[in-house]
């Protein structure tokens, strides 16, 4: 409605009202005035004023929640609607709450009642004055309404629609009359119906394909996309006259480009089709797609990292501290020593967050590859002074970099192969998301589906991935999982908000799958694994706080005082309580630096609300090693703790600062022995082996540094005029210029018995065979030369060796081959000679008694043609023993001659007790 | 986030909840947090409960409801409780009460719940199904004969406690009566609270009592409050001890404070076999077998009389074969005594489905207040080993090295001096080493006593101890936990542990009794510095802390040989 027409219709008193309630100075009026010129003085005073943002958004203020319920409520609809519609849909026909209601609200100044129906019948409307849309900001999902797409037109496009497009018969022509006149029509499930069937055959094309993409469309997707990928523009009149004329389809969003126009059809238009057209007489909870529909309870598992985000970091560092940890080539930390990590960790956690975490550490140089192992800079510690921050900086780092991007399933670009130059634009995506949540009330659950969905065309059309289209690698995810990502995971991570998944097992899913249904293995999973994870989120206090401030600063977050909320972050508790079994329990805002000072010399055991740690010998005996000393420890313990500290903590560390340093330990080079101290003292006066002592043991012993070059070392002291003894070494010159060699005594035996071999030869040939170098050696080694070696010996020695190990050798060769022979050589024997074989060839018993012994033994002497003894049993069962020669057997028949009787017998093998092979 | 300073109570989302001593707050705090959490452990500051759905369900079977335990820690809590606790109580507790179960007139037991699904749900469980006869309709069931423990049992483990409504097959009857003069001549009444807890247990004879578990830390009076609960059944019972000290001054207390005499009752036990109307048994003796795949022959005893009462004394050590028997005896009222519901095997569910919920706390002001609470003070003594022995020590093997560290000849001073200082003192010397107590009873002039002592002796000498007649004691722990110990006020441990963490704790407890008001008990652990005593010393320091002892650190000067505290 206009506000100033709506103004001068209403009384003094209201209008009296209206000043009082928006604090706004009232007008100096002349006592003679009468009402009705009063009236509209102040009417006119209040006009622009109403308008002005500062006093609209104090009064706003005021007002309660239901009050600002009806508000929405009209707002989403255009700021006009017919009073019935708002008694049925909004007050459940209770008149009388109406009347209070509406009354209260125009008191406030901010709804009114336009009675029209003068103009036409029943036509009372109640709404809002067009000013105030400007200042409402609607969420997302409650944009797109009928009424609101219509409040943006002109009246003359109004009339266009109503007169041309829906053949409407009016009589009024204020704008408010016609917007609520068309959304009467078209909210109307019969008309609506006729209407769309009543469309022309390619508009009604159009708008099938805007249906089929669930009423929301880019505007080039509607054209045709030709065989060539070229645009069918024709299409486009059809949809230039769907926008223009009929009211069912609106654009959304406009862009340079009209191509990239987001296209709609109003959502209770779309609401009313889809259900079969249904009228849409929804109200304003259920308006509400994204927080929690009234009939469901809150969630019952409820994540909020806000209050052990930053006290992670320090044990994150603490570990890294405590714990050699090595880089990796590719500069990043390794996947175990990051699991490793992970039951130090607050609950919930994945250990994707502990590889964030150590990407923002690596970014910040907190942490330093140094020798292959990752080392804590001086920094980090300062850094922990100022919690808050400590925050801002964190902040600041995920929303601009582009080293995490949610739109991978591992987050991390870095240590990746992956070039993040085909993935999202991922600062953009989460500035959409955070300006998305932030116009949500901050009190509220919210459907992460249902978000997610409505912010899916903006997406669409505001962060185009980088790159070409047909380029989306294996690794890109849809938009839903890359936004689940931003909201599950690391704004989760950041404490900006609380999830509350359905259930455990999503806990770690969230975020952190390739696809909706494809798992990191690709294998579809069961139809209720491809199910979406449905979950939903809210703003913890921080987040309210950060996302009230100016967040795209992160500089300035806590720089002002919110009015609703305790600055949080405070971390400015130095206290803790020490136990007398050796725990340390520390509240959830111990400072920062303290904390990591405990974790120093002290092992993490929880960390929940408070965190407990424990004192032991080895976590003393670590912090010790690092440089910390006992009574620097104590000394930080008695000033932070609350109460006296207990004797078993004090005796604790007396005793293991005291033992620190009993036992030493280390790694030394070389070491040079004397047996005379003076010699010792000599040698250590030396500069070039003063420069590489590493400790000195009994005036015996110097133990030289771990890189020292030992060889080198010693021949400079040979220079120097010690005759060192270099053990395990070979060759050394004598300060009388010779060789002395060691040799193995094997080494020995071989050159002596190479030498003998030698003179064997020359004396054979008659002449020298080598050189005269070679010469004094040989004579050294001659059998009849008086030198201690005798050479025959060694020679016979090694021959007798050699000889042996041919043998040997030739035994194993002629062996195998003999078995090998000797196995087709009896082979061939038995073939060509049946005697070749004793009986003791035979493998089995000799006699035998058992029934497959006999069959062996049968078999072998017909074979073989040997003679058996067999005892057998008669069929009168009288026991005979016969000597037979077997012929053949048959089934279960032996047929054998028998030489006493001159006759061939036939024997039932079953009734042969014993054969024996003679 | 909620923050209120001064408040006590710190609930976390492990379910662990801290109780912080020095607030204003701690002791309201601990007695709400005692009504539906276990106390896990008391070091000084911090004292650590823990809700389970055990814990939730004695809650519930006492009366209190979810909102009524949240209500409780949101008064108490310094920050926001936990979203997921909040979850937890209301589900746990909802579930107490949904299956009851009652007795027909035909005698048959029935299960029964408002909730079908609920009934379903059990029903399609396979260890249930073996035990239940038939299901009568959607809403009811019936249990097969004689499986009412072993269905209870079978439910709890699947998360559903049962409220045993189905009453008690009556005893036969006991004429009882406790006096008002004891036979020793002195006045005698229950406590307030002891009657409270009586009543709580009884319920007047209702099928709503009769049947539980009275949480009472020592030294509250469990053999007086056993006593009130015979009265009020005032039927044949059977008492089941620890050991046989332990039965003998159940025996003793009832002579002393009852009408019963000695034709009343009888011993059951090693070297007695004496049944009559009030049987006193051990558990020892119940589980006794000779070969480990035999049957316990004395397990009968359960079924030789018609017992209408069966009282379980320091119920947390009920060995579990014993629990057998338990679950075939639900007809009978039973009676458990505690100091703690945790169970180092955690059968804590066997023991609130087969004896029945905890029915009963006392309040810990109400022991404090009266002196009853054993107030100790634990010193641990470290004393150098000598340097002659130092190289023996480290050359010896492990067994060995904890024997020389054990028998450290410097520790005698050190005891001379502790006696010196306790002169008026009842003292108890506690030790390992047979060569070394006896060195000390020649040097000290008092009694040993060791596993091999008769019996007879043993209570003679503890009689002499108790009167003042003997005012040191020496005692081997060599005979395992078999061995009572009488009450001190100083106990000096020369060598050796007691047994388990929790075992340790509570001897002491038990054996500690300030002589007077306001005074403190005092428990000195000698240990060898450096060495394996001090080792095992140290896992002891951690157990007394957190049972809340106040702990302090000596060492002892080798050359002074003064204990001058560093």
């Amino acid at each position: 409605m206009k506000l100033k027409s709506i103004l001068r219709t209403l009384p003094y008193k209201t209008l009296a009202d209206i000043l009082d309630f928006w604090k706004i100075q009232p007008p100096t009026l002349d006592d003679e005035l009468k009402e009705k010129h009063r009236q509209i003085i102040v009417a006119d005073y209040l006009y622009p004023r109403l308008q002005n943002r500062q006093f609209f958004e104090g009064a706003y203020a005021k007002l309660s929640e239901e009050d600002k319920d009806v508000i929405f409520f009209l707002a989403i609809h255009g700021g006009d609607l017919e009073k019935e519609e708002v008694l049925e849909r909004f007050f459940n026909g209770d008149a009388k709450q109406f009347d209070d209601i509406v009354a209260q609200l125009s008191s406030k100044g901010f709804v009114f009642i336009d009675d029209l129906s003068d103009e036409e019948v029943g036509a009372v409307l109640v709404g809002l004055p067009e000013p105030y849309l400007r200042y409402i900001e609607l969420p997302s999902y409650w944009e797109g309404y009928l009424g609101n797409f219509l409040k943006d037109l002109s009246t003359q496009q109004l009339k266009t629609m109503a007169h041309t497009g829906m053949k409407l018969q009016l009589d009024s022509v204020k704008k408010n009359f016609l917007l609520s006149r068309i959304r009467k029509f078209l909210l109307n499930p019969a008309k609506l119906k006729e209407y769309i069937n009543g469309l022309p055959a390619n508009e009604r094309q159009v708008f099938n394909t805007l249906l089929e993409r669930k009423g929301v469309c880019v505007y080039r997707d509607l054209l045709d996309v030709g065989y060539q990928k070229r645009y069918d523009h024709s299409k486009a009149d059809y949809i230039n006259n769907l926008l223009a004329v009929s009211g069912l389809v609106f654009t959304a969003v406009h862009k340079p480009n009209k191509y990239n126009n987001l296209l709609m059809i109003p959502r209770d238009i779309y609401y009313s089709i889809e259900n079969k057209f249904k009228p849409d007489r929804r109200s304003l909870k259920d308006l509400d797609t994204v927080s929690l529909p009234g009939r469901e309870s809150p969630p019952t598992i409820v994540l909020d990292n806000s209050n052990s985000f930053l006290r992670d970091i320090v044990v994150f560092v603490s570990f890294i501290n405590r714990n050699a940890v090595r880089t990796l080539s590719n500069g990043g930390i390794g996947k175990n020593d990051l699991k490793k990590l992970l039951p130090l960790m607050s609950a919930n956690k994945t250990v994707k967050y502990v590889s964030f975490i150590a990407l923002f550490l690596i970014n910040k140089k907190f942490i330093i590859g140094v020798g292959g192992q990752w080392k804590i800079s001086n920094t980090f510690i300062k850094w922990l002074e100022d919690s808050q921050e400590c925050y801002q900086d964190v902040f600041q780092y995920w929303l601009e970099t582009s080293e995490w991007n949610e739109e991978l399933v591992e987050g991390n670009t870095v240590h990746t192969e992956t070039s993040p130059s085909s993935l999202v634009n991922i600062p953009e995506m989460r500035k959409l998301v955070l300006k998305n949540i932030e116009i949500i009330p901050h009190d509220r659950w919210i459907d992460f589906g249902a978000f997610v969905e409505s912010l899916l065309p903006q997406i669409e059309i505001d962060i185009p991935k980088r790159g070409s289209q047909l380029v989306l690698e294996r690794n890109n995810r849809p938009n839903t999982l890359v936004v689940e990502s931003v909201i599950a995971e690391t704004m989760y991570w950041l404490g900006l908000v609380t999830l509350g998944p359905q259930n455990n097992r999503d806990i770690g899913r969230l975020g952190n799958r390739l696809s909706e249904a494809h798992e990191r293995t690709g294998k579809r999973l069961k139809a209720e694994g491809s199910q979406k994870l449905r979950f939903f989120f809210k703003l913890t206090d921080l987040g309210s706080f950060v996302l009230e401030g100016p967040y795209l600063e992160p500089q300035k977050l806590f720089e002002r005082q919110s009015r609703k909320v305790i600055t949080p972050l405070n971390y400015d508790i130095r206290e803790f309580t020490v136990q007398p079994n050796l725990e340390i329990i520390t509240p959830p805002d111990l400072n920062l630096k303290s904390f990591y000072h405990l974790n120093e010399f002290a092992d993490i055991k929880t960390v929940d609300v408070m965190s407990t740690l424990t004192i032991s010998k080895e976590s003393l005996r670590e912090g010790m090693d690092k440089g910390l000393r006992g009574e620097d420890i104590l000394k930080f313990l008695n000033e932070s703790s609350r109460q006296r500290l207990p004797d078993t903590v004090r005796h604790l560390i007396s005793e293991c600062s005291d033992k620190h340093g009993e036992v030493n330990m280390g790694f030394a080079g070389g070491y040079i022995k004397v047996d005379d101290p003076i010699l010792l003292e000599e040698l250590k006066s030396q500069k070039r082996i003063r420069a590489v002592i590493k400790d000195i043991v009994d005036d015996k012993l110097i133990l030289l540094d771990p890189d020292v070059n030992v060889k080198k070392l010693a021949r400079e002291l040979q220079r120097l005029g010690f005759m060192p003894q270099l053990d395990s070494e070979q060759v050394h010159l004598t300060s009388e210029g010779r060789y002395h060699l060691s040799l193995t005594k094997e080494d020995l035996y071989y050159l002596l018995g190479a030498l003998q071999l030698i003179l064997a030869v020359e004396e054979e040939l008659g002449t020298s065979v080598t050189d005269d170098r070679v010469a004094p050696l040989l004579e050294r080694l001659k059998p009849d030369s008086d030198s201690s070696y005798n050479l025959h010996f060694f020679a016979e020695t090694i021959a007798k060796g050699f000889y042996k190990k041919f043998r040997s050798a030739m035994k194993k060769k002629i062996g195998e081959a003999t078995t090998k022979y000797k196995k087709q050589v009896s082979r061939l024997i038995t073939s060509t000679s049946p005697r070749a074989l004793s009986k003791y060839s035979f493998s089995g018993p000799n006699p035998s008694k058992k029934k497959s012994d006999i069959k062996n033994m049968i078999d072998f002497a017909i074979d073989n043609s040997f003679e058996l003894e067999i005892k057998y049993l008669k069929s009168s069962d009288e026991k005979v023993e016969e000597v037979v020669e077997p012929e053949s057997v048959d089934s279960d028949k032996l047929y054998a001659y028998c030489e006493k009787r001159d006759s061939y017998s036939v024997y039932r093998l079953d009734r042969i007790q014993q054969t024996r092979l003679l | 986030m909620v923050y209120k300073p001064e408040n006590p109570v710190i609930v976390q989302s492990d379910r662990s909840i801290l109780l912080e001593t020095n607030s204003p707050e701690f002791e309201s705090a601990r007695d709400a947090l005692a009504s539906f959490a276990e106390l896990i452990k008391s070091p000084e500051h911090y004292h650590t409960y823990r809700i389970s759905p055990l814990s939730l369900w004695n809650a519930a079977s006492a009366g209190l409801n979810a909102e009524g335990i949240i209500q409780k820690l949101e008064t108490y809590s310094k920050y926001d409780i936990p979203q997921n606790i909040l979850q937890d109580v209301r589900d746990y507790v909802a579930r107490y009460g949904r299956l009851k179960m009652i007795k027909e007139e035909s005698g048959d037991l029935i299960l029964v719940s408002d909730d079908e699904f609920l009934i379903t749900e059990i029903t399609h469980n396979r260890m249930v199904q073996q035990l239940i006869e038939v299901q009568l309709d959607k809403r009811r069931v019936q249990v097969k004969h004689g499986m009412r423990g072993r269905i209870k049992q079978a439910l709890i483990k699947i998360g559903y406690p049962v409220e045993d409504l189905a009453g008690y097959i009556e005893g036969d009857p006991l004429d009882l009566r406790v006096r008002e003069i004891t036979v020793a001549e002195r006045p005698f009444a229950l406590r307030e609270y002891q009657r409270d807890a009586v009543e709580v247990f009884y319920a007047q004879g209702s099928s709503h009592g009769g049947s539980g578990v009275l949480v009472l830390p020592c030294g509250a009076g469990k053999t007086i409050i056993g006593i009130g609960v015979m009265e009020k059944v005032r039927q044949h019972t059977l008492i089941l001890a620890t050991n046989i000290t332990a039965l003998r001054q159940w025996r003793d207390e009832l002579k002393d404070k009852t009408s019963l005499t000695d034709k009343d009752i009888g011993e059951y036990s090693g070297e007695v076999k004496d049944i009559r109307p009030v049987t006193i048994t051990t558990y020892q003796i119940l589980t006794y077998r000779k070969k480990k795949d035999d049957e316990f022959v004395h397990m009968e005893l359960f079924n030789l009389q018609n017992w209408g009462l069966i009282v379980y004394d320091e119920v947390h050590l009920l060995p579990a074969p014993v629990f057998r028997a338990v679950a075939d005896i639900q007809g009978k009222r039973r009676l458990g005594l505690t100091a703690t519901l945790v169970r180092e095997d955690g059968k804590e569910d066997d023991v609130f489905s087969l004896i029945g919920p905890k029915k009963y706390d006392v309040p810990w002001k109400v022991l404090e207040k009266q002196g009853w609470i054993a107030k100790a003070l634990c010193t641990e003594i470290r004393i150098p080993l000598p340097e002659a022995k130092r190289l023996e020590y480290a050359v010896a093997d492990a067994k060995a090295k904890f024997r020389i560290a054990s028998e450290n000849p410097a520790k005698f001073t050190v005891v001379r001096n502790l006696i010196e200082q306790h002169s008026d003192d009842n003292i108890l010397i506690i030790g390992q080493y047979i060569n070394q107590l006896q060195l000390l009873a020649e040097q000290f002039d008092a009694p040993i006593i060791t596993g091999k002592t008769p019996n007879k002796d043993r209570e003679r000498i503890y009689g002499d101890f108790k009167n003042g007649v003997l005012k040191r004691l020496i005692v081997s722990k060599v005979a395992n936990f078999a061995i009572d110990l009488p009450d001190a006020n100083v106990a000096i441990q020369v060598s050796g542990t007691f047994g388990s963490r929790q075992e340790e704790a509570q001897r002491l407890g038990r054996i500690l009794r300030p002589k007077s008001e306001g005074n403190f008990a005092h428990f000195y652990s000698l240990v060898t510095k450096d060495t394996k005593d001090q080792e095992f010393a140290a896992n002891r320091q951690l157990f007394l802390t957190e049972q809340g002892y106040r702990y302090k650190i000596i060492i002892e000067n080798s050359e002074k040989g003064d204990n001058t505290p560093v």
